[in-house]
């Protein structure tokens, strides 16, 4: 057996936890759904690594070929359509699905503590390992009707989990925003592998890559379906990817729990739109309007989430826009044909990223699911290994030296700034920008949360309630489950018309005590430490390890772009971001001039970073009303960021009202003229029945009579007809 | 064919002995082995007509592959049959069973399934004759045997006196094809429709005959103008024995009217007598629109299920009236799709797939009534899917499959038949049937949203109900998404056995046809002009 | 002979079929149970009489021999008929077809 023979088995695994985990839905057992969860995904995660490292010291690809595949059964035969499932396997796969599985395993491990005793713990652990299966068939497919397959599904997980508190309404509408949001790319997917298979006549990726496509005669005859394929799977891979203006979902996407948002709407589905085009890189080498299209609202995006990270008071969604901005900057990388670094950076992201929504629910598990950063203060005291970790995490986002994310994000703004493209330069001035504002506000969280005085919510120490409480008498009067539904995981708490009235919101609001425990003394009732079980706390700790360390990665181990650029470059267009430039004719491998050499653009990093922590400190450390005075000097800009730009609104009233007018006018024309159309050809039958009913009169004679006039009927038609 | 082409009748019969004896013993527990004495005889007759439908056996039968076919679907569906009724015959109450009948009921199954079963190895009128009554007769008795109930009892002397009354119609025609021929050997009476066609008019007396046998037999597949009885008896009998009648007498009816077709050679259309075939069409439709239409106004699921039964019917009509000629461009055999499907195939595809779902869903009903008491209308079923959600599953499955939906073995049987009728450019006759499966789809669809979204009027007292009911329910649910997905095999055989259908008279495919027995005395010329007008 | 046997089979013939339609307005005109059945018997008498004119007339025996079977076959439904009449006579004391009409719609 090769080693790819073992990769079938890393989505199996999940797939027959995720059975498992339902099977046990009914029985005593349920409690337990979370140890064939958490065995599948280690199995896959062993199985992935075992891959990793074939891969990099093995002879899984054989003998210097970018990739190996193979073929498992015939999926579809209808006439001359004929796809295989089958699994595709080269570098960018191996790392994908290993850090996949990697930080599912430590996530899920964390959710077993995180989720004890929720009402629905096995239809989490179901869902969430039928994630796993999903993306792990997303990442390694070897046709596009496959990845298919796991695209949608990780967009069924997706939606299933963000409204897993589906009795909260807002939890609902979030999940049918992001399912809505998504079917838009899914039908541009869609289409692109429609087009695909009637251009290349095949869904397979060797041929498609590797193939025809390097012929300029082809390229030439299919013009057209070349500049739409790589448009339309942009646009599948933005609505996935969450970016503008496709954006919109994954802010609300925090309604589910946790480690879902961890998971799924951090560390791994919201980057399978990169994985995508860093897949499909050929295709957009070859178009490149469609690539600098990527790269510009890549950087667009990231700027624009960053922004408006700065005005946000609930962690989670800070977190949120953070991800959109990070991913941004992933397509930025994308878009100047730096795939290795763009790679790179999601590797880099998912530890730290996933390290920060988990401790934030460390947090938010000790604070009886409070997450409004102006209400709690001090944390570091109570929390000490949750401070810890966060901080690990805070200074990878924010570009800190020496932690991953300033390795990765390093690299695709030097990428940006050396690109042959003119553009190039400019997106990186703007990257520095938005990492600039990154560093501000990551660690605006970080200070006020958990530095300076201790500050508790009213919540804090309580259990969180369950979005599945139902109303009885138990409750009596501290029944939680109001008409506006339950406050739980991730419930924001915010007001959205007390925004819209007081144009910005104050950032500090301890002047409603009833919200705020001021006291030390009252404080001090919480004796023990808030950082909860070692379920819990163990992952953050392994995770924060990966956000110190993974960086070194991208540096150490090869001579461009580390090992990870080493390892990637085995994939011919994943070559190392500098000198991996476009000609316009013929030959994609030239050397690319330095503008601005590596290492410089290190240091302007780092300077960044430390200026944007810097300012951090000063505003929501030593001096926290300052940030009150500056926040109403700038009002208009204030109010404008914390409406998130006004882009849900643009929605609403440019899409959503227009389309609902719609929507109501066909529906008054289905309503009276369809259905009364329908109604009367409806009717017909049964008119026609009851004009005949009486012929079953129940009575033995007048049946015989009714088959005697028939049969003479018929045989007098018939004589007729005859003569 | 010698007599071991009749070893699955032999078996049934035999079995049928075997159990009507046991049935006599006091001990009770002896009696109650009487079903699986049935079980056992269905078992070994249908290995026995696997075994015959291998192929090369009986090789100058020309009729063979529909004969075995014949053979596999009583013994096949008999076994779910009698899994289905496995508590018969019910007393007064339906949950309560009266096991001192058991064995004359089982018998009396296993005779009727004999009957079908020899149906499509007859070569005679006398035996086409007999086998018929054999299928009848013992149903007339299950009827008003079945359940000490009144409505049984209205059920069964309707069922009988009209049955008898359809007998005599079907009876006389015979004698007068008889009389047209001068013999009751298909094979005499094949050459003589023969000649006359030839000669461009068939004499009256053969169309008299032809039409009383068809109008005759159309009792006993439900088809206007004779369908009067069905709704009735069918809600009437108990409903183990509503789910018989729906496939036993209807499956030997239709495969009685294609061997009587068959001695026309199907070429009616080639002469003058080209109206029997309209006629039949015309038949077919009007029986799908009765059958349909009044189905929409039932609210008793078992005459719902009756009328339904009435429309499935006229398509099967359709489908035997488009008869055996392949359309010529059909020329690869044995390849799903395309248009390589004639009318018979399509008909005994039909056939097969009408019993397994309308078998699923009567079981469903048998397992709710031995569950509730009656539930025979749709308050009995309201919220059946909280309370039994596999019951509802297998009902709507079943239901679905009698929609025509796709993935079901129902849908395939339509898809046939509406290819069927293309081939044979008849496009506005599948314009009809799909009309009137989309009518059909309301009441179908009315049962299954009243045991998905109605909640339960009166809570469902469990009981518990045999093993084998559910068996019989599952396992024709199981087949219908089976052969809706793989039709392979039912899909061979039903072409085998519509393709075995002559289109081309030849004394050839008539064995056993000898000169000297034919018309003895009566030269030709003579009988031609006795005829003539 | 054929000259002969020609009108004596159409005259035959013609009495099969009155027998045949007698019986079979007997049958819908009738209310009593028993009658209605003796009805259908007299519409068997018929067909037996057609079998046996054109058994006579192509003097073969197999008309003959279909009339054993039929007659075999009528004696039965008589007697399945006397078991029914007697089970519905017993639960309504009554033969009167209409009495039964409780199904129906």
């Amino acid at each position: 057996m090769t080693p790819i023979d073992f990769a079938p088995l890393i989505p199996a695994f999940p797939l027959a936890a995720a059975i498992l985990a339902a099977l046990l839905s009914g029985t005593k057992l349920k409690r337990a759904a979370h140890v064939p969860a958490i065995s599948g995904v280690a199995l896959s995660f062993f199985v992935a690594l075992f891959l990793l490292l074939k891969c990099q010291w093995g002879q899984a690809i054989a003998g210097g070929a970018p990739y190996v595949q193979s073929t498992l059964w015939t999926w579809i035969a209808a006439g001359g359509f004929k796809v295989s499932a089958g699994i595709f396997l080269d570098p960018l796969a191996a790392l994908f699905v290993t850090f996949v599985t990697g930080v599912s395993l430590l996530i899920f491990i964390y959710s077993a503590g995180y989720m004890e005793g929720d009402y629905g713990y096995w239809r989490f652990f179901a869902y969430m390992s039928i994630f796993v299966f999903f993306m792990t068939t997303l990442v390694l497919a070897n046709n596009f009707l496959l990845v298919y397959l796991g695209w949608e599904g990780v967009g069924l997980a997706s939606y299933l989990l963000i409204g897993y508190y589906y009795p909260r309404p807002s939890a609902r509408d979030a999940a049918t925003k992001a399912f809505i949001t998504n079917r838009i790319g899914d039908t541009c997917f869609a289409v692109a592998v429609l087009m695909l298979y009637l251009t290349f006549h095949s869904l397979k990726f060797s041929t498609v890559f590797y193939g025809v496509l390097a012929n300029p005669a082809f390229r030439a005859a299919h013009a057209t379906a070349l500049f739409w394929i790589p448009l339309l799977l942009m646009f599948g891979a933005f609505a996935k990817s969450a970016q503008f203006p496709l954006h919109v979902w994954l802010p609300d996407a925090m309604e589910g729990p946790t480690p879902v948002s961890a998971l799924i709407h951090a560390a791994t589905m919201v980057t399978a739109g990169v994985y995508l085009i860093a897949r499909c890189l050929p295709l957009f080498l070859y178009d490149q309007p469609v690539l600098h299209l990527v790269g510009i609202i890549g950087c667009f995006t990231a700027f624009l989430a960053a922004t408006i990270a700065l005005r946000q008071f609930d962690m989670k969604r800070i977190w949120a826009y953070s991800t959109i901005s990070q991913l941004g900057y992933m397509f930025m990388g994308l878009g100047v044909a730096a795939g290795a670094s763009a790679v790179f950076h999601v590797f880099t992201h998912a530890f730290f990223k996933a390290l920060l929504f988990l401790a934030t629910g460390s947090v938010m598990h000790a604070m009886g699911g409070e997450l409004d950063i102006r209400k709690m203060s001090g944390l570091g005291k109570k929390m000490p290994i949750t401070t810890v970790c966060i901080l690990t995490g805070c200074l990878a986002l924010a570009g800190f030296p020496g932690f991953s994310g300033f390795f990765s994000k390093d690299d695709i703004l030097s990428a940006a700034m050396n690109a042959t493209w003119g553009l190039g330069p400019w997106l990186a001035v703007i990257g520095l920008l938005t990492a600039l504002l990154t560093a501000y506000y990551t660690f605006r969280v970080f200070f006020r949360v958990f530095c300076g005085e201790l500050r508790l919510p009213a919540t804090a120490g309580q259990h969180e309630p369950s979005a599945f409480t139902l109303p009885g008498p138990q409750d009596g009067g501290g029944n939680r489950r109001g008409d506006a539904g339950t406050r739980g995981h991730g419930d924001t708490g915010k007001d959205e018309g007390k925004i819209a009235a007081a144009g910005y919101e104050p950032e500090t609001v301890n002047q409603t005590p009833h919200t705020t425990i001021h006291k030390p003394e009252i404080a001090s009732h919480y004796p023990h430490s808030l950082d909860g079980a070692p379920t819990m706390w163990l992952p953050l700790i392994l995770l924060a390890i990966g956000a110190t360390c993974a960086g070194y990665l991208g540096v150490f181990g090869g001579t461009e772009g580390g090992w990870i650029g080493g390892f990637l470059g085995r994939v011919p267009h994943m070559q190392p971001a500098v000198r991996y430039v476009v000609a316009p004719a013929g030959d994609m491998y030239l050397p690319a001039p330095w503008r601005v050499s590596p290492s410089v653009m290190m240091l302007i990093g780092a300077v960044v970073s430390l200026v944007g922590i810097g300012a951090a400190a000063y505003w929501h450390w030593f001096n926290r009303s300052a940030a009150d005075t500056l926040a109403g000097a700038v009002r208009p800009v204030a109010s404008f960021l914390e409406n998130k730009w006004y882009i849900d609104e643009l929605y609403r009233y440019g899409l959503v009202r227009p389309l609902r007018l719609l929507g109501h006018v066909l529906w008054r024309v289905d309503r009276w003229v369809v259905d009364g159309v329908v109604g009367v050809i409806g009717g017909i039958p049964r008119w026609l029945g009851f004009s005949i009913r009486s012929s079953e009169s129940g009575r033995l004679r007048s049946y015989a009579f009714g088959m005697v006039t028939g049969a003479v009927l018929v045989l007098l038609v018939m004589w007729y007809w005859l003569r | 064919m010698n007599l071991h082409g009749l070893l699955p009748e032999m078996i049934m019969l035999a079995a049928a002995a075997v159990i009507l004896l046991n049935g006599l013993c006091p001990r009770e527990s002896v009696r109650r082995a009487s079903q699986w004495l049935a079980l056992a005889g269905l078992v070994a007759a249908f290995v026995a007509a696997w075994r015959l439908a291998a192929p090369g056996q009986h090789a100058g039968w020309p009729l063979w592959p529909l004969a075995t076919f014949g053979s596999l679907l009583a013994s096949g569906v008999g076994l779910l049959a009698v899994l289905a009724s496995w508590n018969m015959p019910f007393k007064d109450q339906p949950t309560e069973t009266d096991s001192a009948y058991r064995g004359e009921y089982f018998a009396l199954l296993l005779c009727s399934l004999a009957g079908l079963s020899m149906m499509a190895k007859v070569n005679n009128l006398i035996w086409l004759f007999l086998a018929l009554e054999l299928v009848s007769m013992p149903t007339y008795i299950m009827v008003a045997a079945g359940r000490g109930q009144s409505a049984a009892q209205e059920a069964g002397v309707k069922y009988f006196f009209l049955g008898a009354l359809s007998a005599a119609v079907y009876l006389f025609g015979f004698s007068y094809l008889y009389g047209f021929a001068g013999s009751t050997r298909f094979s005499t009476i094949a050459a003589a429709f023969h000649s006359a066609l030839a000669l461009g008019h068939p004499p009256a007396i053969a169309l008299i005959g032809l039409l009383m046998v068809v109008l005759g037999i159309s009792y006993k597949i439900a088809a206007v103008p004779l369908h009067y009885y069905a709704p009735d008896v069918y809600q009437g009998a108990a409903t183990p024995v509503t789910a018989f009648l729906a496939f036993t007498p209807k499956a030997a009816g239709f495969i009685a009217l294609i061997l009587v077709f068959n001695l026309t050679g199907w070429q009616l259309s080639s002469s003058l007598a080209g109206a029997v075939p309209a006629l039949l069409m015309a038949l077919a439709v009007v029986t799908m629109f009765v059958g349909n239409v009044l189905a929409l106004l039932q609210r008793n699921l078992k005459r719902i299920l009756a009328y339904s039964s009435i429309a499935h019917s006229g398509y099967m009509l359709a489908a035997l009236a488009l008869g055996p000629a392949l359309s010529p461009e059909a020329t690869r055999p044995g390849e799903l799709g395309g248009s390589s499907i004639n009318g018979l195939s399509a008909l005994l595809f039909y056939l097969a797939a009408y019993s397994l779902m309308t078998l699923g869903a009567f079981a469903v009903l048998i397992y709710l009534e031995g569950q509730t008491g009656a539930a025979e209308d749709f308050d009995g079923i309201a919220g059946l899917a909280g309370e039994h959600p596999l019951a509802a599953g297998c009902m709507a499955v079943c239901l679905f499959s009698l929609i025509g939906m796709p993935g079901t073995v129902g849908f395939l049987g339509k898809l046939f038949i509406v290819q069927a009728a293309l081939a044979a450019h008849h496009p506005v006759l599948a314009v009809i049937i799909v009309i009137n499966a989309a009518i059909a789809a309301t009441y179908y669809l009315r049962i299954v949203a009243a045991m998905y979204l109605r909640a339960a009027a009166t809570p469902l007292t469990v009981r518990r109900p045999a093993l084998a009911l559910k068996l019989s329910a599952a396992v024709a649910t199981f087949l219908v998404i089976f052969f809706g997905l793989f039709p392979g095999a039912l899909y061979r055989q039903s072409v085998a056995g519509g393709r075995s259908v002559p289109t081309v008279y030849s004394a050839a495919h008539w064995p056993g046809r000898s000169a000297k027995r034919t018309a003895v005395g009566m030269p030709g010329s003579a009988r031609a002009g006795l005829w003539a007008n | 002979m054929n000259s002969l046997a020609q009108p004596i089979l159409l005259e035959y013939l013609a009495l099969g079929a009155a027998l045949f339609a007698i019986g079979l307005v007997g049958f819908l005109a009738r209310r009593n149970l028993i009658l209605i059945f003796l009805s259908t018997e007299l519409m068997f008498q018929g067909i037996i009489i057609n079998l046996i004119a054109f058994s006579c007339y192509y003097q073969n025996t197999a008309g003959q021999s279909f009339v054993i079977f039929v007659l075999s076959i009528a004696a039965a439904e008589a007697a399945l008929a006397l078991g029914l009449v007697v089970l519905l006579f017993r639960r309504r004391r009554t033969l009167n077809v209409d009495a039964w009409s409780d199904l129906r719609g």
